[in-house]
Parts: C-alpha cells; sequence; structure tokens
C-alpha cells in the first residue's frame, strides 16, 4: 500500500463517516460515532467504486479517472469537513457528545472485561490466521485471481475497459458485480502497481468492519458484554477468516447485508424515523 | 446487571474462547508449517506471471489470442494452467483452441518441427500458423499465415 493508495481509501470512508454523522433521525438523535466509524470504511469504498464506474464510464481512460476521482473525494471530504467545522461552531446544531443510543459508556465489570478480552484474542488468532494464510497465497484463492482480481487486472490495464466483460471468458463470470474489481483496480491505479498487499488489505478491511458492526450494534442494543460474545461467535467460524484471507466477494456482500439489517432494526427502533440532513 | 447473568455472560465468553482457539489454532499451524516450508519461493502464480512476462510484450495489447494445452495434464492442471495464462496475460481474452490470429503453444505441447521464425509444424492442429516467436522458456507464440 502506497500513500496514494492508503488515501484513496481513507477519504471515502472519512466521507462516509461525515455524512452518517450528519444525519439525523426524526428523533433528532445523532448517529452513533462508534457505529458510523465501523460501517464508514466498506460504505466508504462502496460509494467509491460506484463513482469510480462512472468516471471510467463518462471519460474512457485510467488516468483522467484518477484525477478526477482523487478531486471528487478531495472536494467531497473537505466540503463534509467544512460544514462540520461550522456545525460545531453553531450551538443549536452542534453535536452534544451524546450517543442517542442505550449503550452509552458502558461500566466495567468482570463479564465486560472477560468478554472484551476474549474478542481481542480471537481477533488476534484471526489476525495471524489471516497474514499467514495471505503469505502462503498473496493472489487469494482460485476464485480471488480467476474472477475478481483477473477483472480488477483487466480495469487497470485495458485500454477498453470493457473487454473483461467479453463473453469469450464467460467462465470468469463477466456478470458479477463490480464492486471488488473495481475497488481493487482504483486502489492499484493510485498505487501505480498491481501489488497484492491491495487486495488483502480490501479483505482485511470488510472483515474487521464485519466484526466491529456486530460488536457495537448488538452491544448498544443489548449490552457490550452481549455485543463481544457476539463478536466471539462471528470469529469462533473458521469459515469467516478462511473466507477474509481468500479475498473473494464472499466477505464484501455479507458486510453490506449486516449492514442493511443493522440499519432496519435501528430504524425500528427510532421513536420517529425517516432520516433528514 | 444481575450476578446469575454475569455468571452466564463468563461461562459463554469461555466457551467461544475454547472454540475459537480449538478451531483456529490448528489450520493456522498447517498454515504456518507450509509457509516455513516453502521459504522464499515465489507462489505458483508469481511463477507463472513471470513464465508469460516476455511474451507480453510480444503479443498484440489488446484482443483475443488462442492457447494449445497439451492433452496429458490432469484436467484440474489443465484448466488452473488456462486460468492462469489468461490471469497473466489480461486484458488480451484467452481461449482455448486456435480460432485467433495468435496462438500459444505452452512447452509441454512439444510439436515436431518450429523451432525457427517462420517454420511450420506438424502437429495438424497448428496447420496454417508459423512459429512467431520461441521464448527460452520454451513457450512459442504461433501466428496464422495467409
Amino acid at each position: 500500500m502506497t500513500a496514494g493508495s492508503t488515501l484513496a481509501l481513507l477519504l471515502p470512508a472519512l466521507a462516509a463517516y461525515l455524512v452518517l454523522r450528519q444525519l439525523r433521525s426524526g428523533s433528532t438523535a445523532p448517529f452513533s460515532r462508534v457505529l458510523a466509524a465501523a460501517v464508514a470504511p466498506g460504505l466508504g469504498v462502496g460509494f467509491a467504486s460506484c463513482a469510480y464506474f462512472l468516471l471510467l464510464l463518462l471519460v474512457r481512460n485510467q488516468h483522467t479517472a484518477v484525477r478526477l476521482d482523487a478531486g471528487l473525494w478531495i472536494m467531497a471530504t473537505g466540503s463534509l469537513l467544512a460544514r462540520q467545522f461550522l456545525q460545531s461552531r453553531n450551538p443549536e446544531q452542534a453535536d452534544d457528545g451524546i450517543e442517542g443510543d442505550a449503550g452509552g459508556r458502558p461500566a466495567w465489570h468482570p463479564a465486560l472485561i472477560i468478554t472484551a478480552v476474549g474478542v481481542l484474542l480471537l481477533l488476534a488468532v484471526a489476525a495471524a490466521a489471516f497474514w499467514l494464510h495471505w503469505s502462503l497465497n498473496p493472489h487469494g484463492e482460485w476464485d480471488a485471481w480467476a474472477i475478481w482480481n483477473l477483472r480488477a487486472r483487466s480495469l487497470l490495464t485495458g485500454a477498453d475497459w470493457a473487454a473483461p466483460f467479453s463473453p469469450a471468458i464467460a467462465w470468469s463470470h463477466p456478470d458479477y458485480p463490480l464492486l471488488l474489481p473495481l475497488t481493487v483496480a482504483r486502489l492499484w491505479a493510485y498505487a501505480g502497481s498491481e501489488g497484492t498487499m491491495v487486495p488483502a488489505v480490501v479483505a482485511a478491511l470488510f472483515s474487521l468492519s464485519s466484526v466491529a458492526v456486530v460488536v457495537i450494534s448488538v452491544g448498544r442494543l443489548r449490552g457490550w458484554p452481549a455485543g463481544f460474545l457476539s463478536g466471539m461467535a462471528l470469529l469462533i467460524a473458521r469459515t469467516h477468516v478462511f473466507q477474509s484471507s481468500c479475498q473473494c466477494a464472499d466477505q464484501p456482500i455479507g458486510f453490506f447485508i449486516l449492514v442493511a439489517i443493522v440499519f432496519v432494526t435501528m430504524s425500528r427502533g427510532a421513536t420517529g424515523p425517516g432520516p433528514s440532513c | 446487571m444481575p450476578l446469575l447473568f454475569r455468571i452466564r455472560m463468563i461461562l459463554a465468553a469461555a466457551f467461544l474462547i475454547w472454540a475459537g482457539l480449538s478451531s483456529g489454532i490448528r489450520p493456522m499451524l498447517a498454515d504456518w508449517r507450509s509457509w516455513a516450508a516453502s521459504g522464499t519461493e515465489p507462489d505458483l502464480i508469481d511463477r507463472e506471471d513471470r513464465r508469460y512476462a516476455a511474451l507480453a510484450a510480444s503479443l498484440p495489447t489488446e484482443g483475443v489470442v488462442g492457447y494449445l494445452p497439451p492433452g496429458r495434464w490432469p484436467a484440474v492442471d489443465e484448466v488452473r494452467r488456462f486460468y492462469l495464462a489468461q490471469y497473466a496475460l489480461t486484458p488480451r481474452i484467452i481461449t482455448i483452441g486456435t480460432a485467433a490470429e495468435f496462438v500459444i503453444v505452452v512447452p509441454e505441447v512439444s510439436p515436431d518441427g518450429g523451432d525457427n521464425s517462420g517454420a511450420t509444424v506438424d502437429d495438424p492442429r497448428l496447420a496454417g500458423f508459423v512459429l512467431f516467436r520461441h521464448f527460452s522458456n520454451g513457450i512459442r507464440v504461433f501466428r496464422r499465415f495467409g
């Protein structure tokens, strides 16, 4: 990961975080900071890949698309930061710091400490397993390079970005969604090379975000010990860690389904649902 | 928080930690052993990428390129090698057969003849093709003539 690709990942995440924080439900409760921080990287990746796709459609040139993309995200994040700054100076609209949920700050007790340590321990094991599997398979498992990273390479290197959708390579499923290939191609374009670190970081981001969303959303609804237990229940599944290091699309789609469920659950609990900026 | 609830939480945490460690440690150790055994050797995909690197420079940058696999590779290996050729040579579209203007012939095919540029080979599948490039790693590219 170069500084360019790191920024390309962080700017949309920051923009998504700021948008979430500025959303107010009908009950005027601000979106929780921790949940926004957990959801924002994945949503940022999603928004960035959509924008990049539209830019590629528009200019049909990788280099121009990257420049426009960088400008777009700098402007979007800058304007959202400016709005946040102006709101913080206005006492009527300023965030009072209350998370707007029943979770609040947890009171430390043995059950909470043990569940928190447990989730950290299992996270450490998962991280080590992820790193080892990635070291053995830096290009990911079969589907990762034969479908997702193949499409990303084609999008990055081809003068005609539509070439990878040729029916002649129907075995690589040209009809599959482009979220992952576009994300990897975009970050490779920023990095200037096809490093194996980029798809691995994207996979790790979705995997880690999924665990964080489960812990935080259950923690807010049912208390932090239950949240940590839920995170542990996710991490003990060997397939969760394996699918992360595979660099396939299972983790991203799982993340978005999870976020949709969390948002629906939150809306059902809100006193006056219906977001407004 | 009631005491009974806390005890249940601690027991659940202990069970999940045990389940997580018992399901995660064994495959991790297996990966560790494989990783230690592999040393600094590049993985299969990097090897195939390097194998096709010189070839990529001499092929058209886009379009369809044929690929002639040997008949004696195991089916799974044949599919994997073909997919790896596509991965290494993308954004070209690689198709099995000799319908395209350029055809990649992997060393394992070893058709008789065709050692010099412009030469033909005895393999009936390559009738109408002449050798375009012969690379030091054994890969040959044939081009349709006429």
